[in-house]
């Protein structure tokens, strides 16, 4: 513990000069301004920034990811608030009670609210990856093929059910697409080349960045140009710190929404959006009555909850990146992503191979924090003007991005197709109502399923029995038996005629 | 999408993801087993693939029999939908069809998606075979002057739309192509 302590304090040390600050600043700036503009999402700010970040060393890139992730989930209150339009999908619970509030003349401090928030959440979900991480990750040391096997799976589940709470089908369905996506191009094992149909380019496999850049950012981009314009509240906006007392009075939401952000950040692929809906869901339940009539209506606590809950997300999803491999959320995929770009192998032997990079990482999730906070509480007005860019002279720019996003890591112009198609796929998917999420988490899990599964069944000579005896096995087959049966409509009605004959 | 719509929407996508699934699991299977190269039969590259594609087998034909239950093969007479929830009505259009007016086309959010595809898988496609700035130049300029021509105007003010575009359109491309080229060393097409 307290060499873990130890480790942290010299992580921190690490980071206080000039060039890790100045990266600190520019990165996080450019989150807050990349989560507040709708269409550009944490998951496209990072996967962008992966791109400019490649010539970097390890440390530095990764703190610039981590700078931009937290920036970019917490700078979409501030279209949440100012628009009515979340700027990420973690911002929706936020318009809510910020828009409101933004009616009533209280814009600034609204903001000002959001920002401390966020950062008691990141803060909480912090100390609970400095905690919880090395304790995983030596657990994660015993895990075997067959565990991961159905890790994977498990994910694929909880992440299409909790993504797609209408109709967990189309997540899990989703899940599926994604793990296909990644069988494309040359196995781990054999290097046989699957579904490639003759193309050298699919030989070479489905890259993750190209096809998260088109799912979350062209996609965005055709969802964004779709309608016209959309109106600033135009308000004045006065005092934007938050006096002691007036955040103090909400300390139990605050802990609670920090806890609940930062265990659904570690459940596979389940990102920011859910962690602020449940937070804000049982901040609602849990509100005295009179604070819970302002629900919906201007409610200073269920602004608290919701933007305490997305960012404590953040460091909840770098847990299972670290550990196990498994991003907690779209984001976390691109980081993950870029730490293997990097030459860092997360993963169960991370504990072995990078002992002191688990701490580096919750260093700089606190510097990336502290960063947010100051530069979230000043610099209020002047950012105001950028949400006043017209999307037709903005959309244009973001797709540049886009491209040179998907382009730079490999230059092969097949990336800038892939995401492409991955756009119109990811659109025309997002219309009918399935989620993006578990395909991404697809596409990273799939490399994991194929080389276990097949690695397990070898070892067991193809026997399936190893994958039901050992105890985490059982444990995750249960969980997931449990997830795809509560969701189905002939067990409900099974469990009702039971009750029935029962009484 | 109303109930209705996704509906059917869901039953023309399962049939296609039964068809897709099937394709997975008959080319996996066909995968060779391996043994050939004294290796395991469980090291088979298609045993994930076959597994895949059965789970999502099974997924989308409950979705196939969940739609039918919810009636997607019936006749619908209905073919007004909720413009408002994205979706568009005969009326819409045949307005559409009648009147050339590109303003009345531009607020239509159909017509503003395909323009968008269409747009960018251009610049998509000119990259590689046209220098990457002056691409982006043409991309980003069409891009503004597309989305912001008002047919209701006369064209010659609209010059100022044109002007602005095309400064935009420089500074972006130059800028772009300085910052990644020159300062991040990143590769442009």
């Amino acid at each position: 513990m307290f060499r873990g302590l130890e480790l942290f304090g010299n992580a921190i040390l690490s980071f206080l000069n000039l060039k890790a600050l100045f990266n600190a600043i520019w990165a996080t700036e450019l989150g807050i301004i990349i989560g507040m503009l709708p269409g550009l999402t944490a998951t496209m700010g990072v996967a962008l920034l992966t791109t400019l970040t490649f010539k970097m060393q390890a440390n530095d890139a990764i703190l610039v990811l981590i700078c931009m992730y937290v920036g970019s989930i917490y700078g979409g209150s501030r279209s949440a608030i100012l628009l009515n339009i979340p700027g990420t999908p973690a911002n929706a619970a936020t318009t809510l009670d910020g828009y409101p509030l933004a009616l009533q003349g209280r814009a600034g401090k609204a903001i000002g609210l959001a920002t401390t928030g966020s950062f008691l959440g990141s803060m909480i979900g912090m100390i609970a990856m400095l905690i919880f991480t090395p304790l995983i990750g030596n657990i994660a040391l015993q895990f075997q093929s067959y565990e991961f096997v159905w890790f994977s799976i498990f994910g694929i589940i909880i992440c299409g059910n909790l993504t797609a709470p209408k109709d967990p089908l189309k997540g899990w369905i989703a899940g599926f697409i994604g793990l296909f996506v990644a069988m494309i191009g040359m196995d781990g094992i054999h290097a046989y080349v699957r579904f490639a149909f003759g193309s050298t380019d699919l030989a070479g496999g489905i890259s993750l960045i190209p096809a998260m850049v088109g799912t979350f950012g062209f996609a965005e981009i055709i969802s964004v140009m779709r309608y016209q314009r959309y109106e600033v509240v135009k308000t004045k906006i006065d005092r934007v710190i938050p006096t002691f007392s007036e955040v103090f009075k909400y300390w139990k939401t605050i802990i609670r929404s920090g806890i609940i952000g930062t265990f659904i950040g570690a459940i596979p692929g389940v990102g920011e959006d859910i962690a602020a809906w449940v937070s804000y869901d049982f901040a609602k339940r849990g509100a005295r009555p009179e604070e819970k009539e302002k629900f919906g209506k201007g409610s200073v606590e269920g602004l608290l909850a919701s933007e305490t809950g997305n960012n404590a997300c953040v460091p909840g999803a770098i847990i299972p990146v670290l550990t196990l491999a498994i991003p907690g959320s779209a984001p976390a995929a691109v980081l993950l992503g870029a730490m293997l770009i990097h030459g860092v192998r997360p993963g169960p032997l991370i504990m072995v191979e990078f002992p002191t990079f688990i701490y580096e990482t919750v260093a700089m999730v606190f510097v990336a924090t502290v960063m947010m906070f100051i530069l979230g509480l000043t610099m209020v007005r002047p950012l105001v003007k950028v949400l006043q860019i017209p999307r037709q002279k903005l959309m244009p720019i973001v797709f540049t991005l886009c491209v040179i996003g998907s382009y730079a890591l490999q230059s092969m112009l097949f990336d800038v197709t892939v995401m492409i198609v991955f756009g119109i796929i990811g659109f025309v998917l997002r219309e009918m109502e399935y989620p993006m999420a578990p395909l991404v988490l697809g596409i990273i899990l799939g490399d994991i399923l194929d080389k276990n599964l097949r690695r397990a069944l070898i070892l067991s000579n193809g026997s399936f029995a190893p994958f039901f005896t050992r105890p985490i096995c059982i444990i995750l087959f249960a969980l997931t038996m449990l997830i795809v049966l509560s969701r189905a409509k002939w067990v409900h009605q099974l469990i009702g005629s039971l009750r029935k004959k029962g009484s | 999408m109303t109930d209705s719509t996704m509906n059917k929407a869901d039953f023309y996508t399962s049939i296609v993801l039964l068809i897709v699934s099937l394709s997975i699991i008959i080319i996996s299977i066909q995968m060779p087993s391996m043994t050939e190269r004294n290796e395991s039969q469980w090291s088979n590259p298609g045993v994930v693939p076959t597994f895949i594609g059965i789970a999502l087998f099974l997924l989308s034909g409950s979705m196939l029999l969940r739609a039918i239950k919810r009636g997607a093969v019936k006749k619908n007479e209905s073919k007004n939908f909720d413009s408002n929830n994205g979706t568009i009505s005969v009326e819409d259009v045949s307005s559409v069809s009648k009147s050339p007016d590109m303003s009345s086309l531009l607020s239509n959010p159909y017509f503003r998606i395909l323009i968008t595809i269409v747009l960018c898988s251009l610049y998509a496609f000119m990259l590689g075979k046209i220098w990457f700035p002056l691409a982006t130049f043409i991309f980003i300029l069409l891009f503004i002057v597309v989305f912001e021509f008002d047919s209701q105007r006369p064209l010659r003010s609209q010059g100022k739309t044109l002007l602005w575009g095309m400064v935009l359109a420089a500074c972006t491309s130059a800028a772009v192509t300085v910052v990644f080229q020159y300062l991040f060393l990143v590769n442009l097409p």
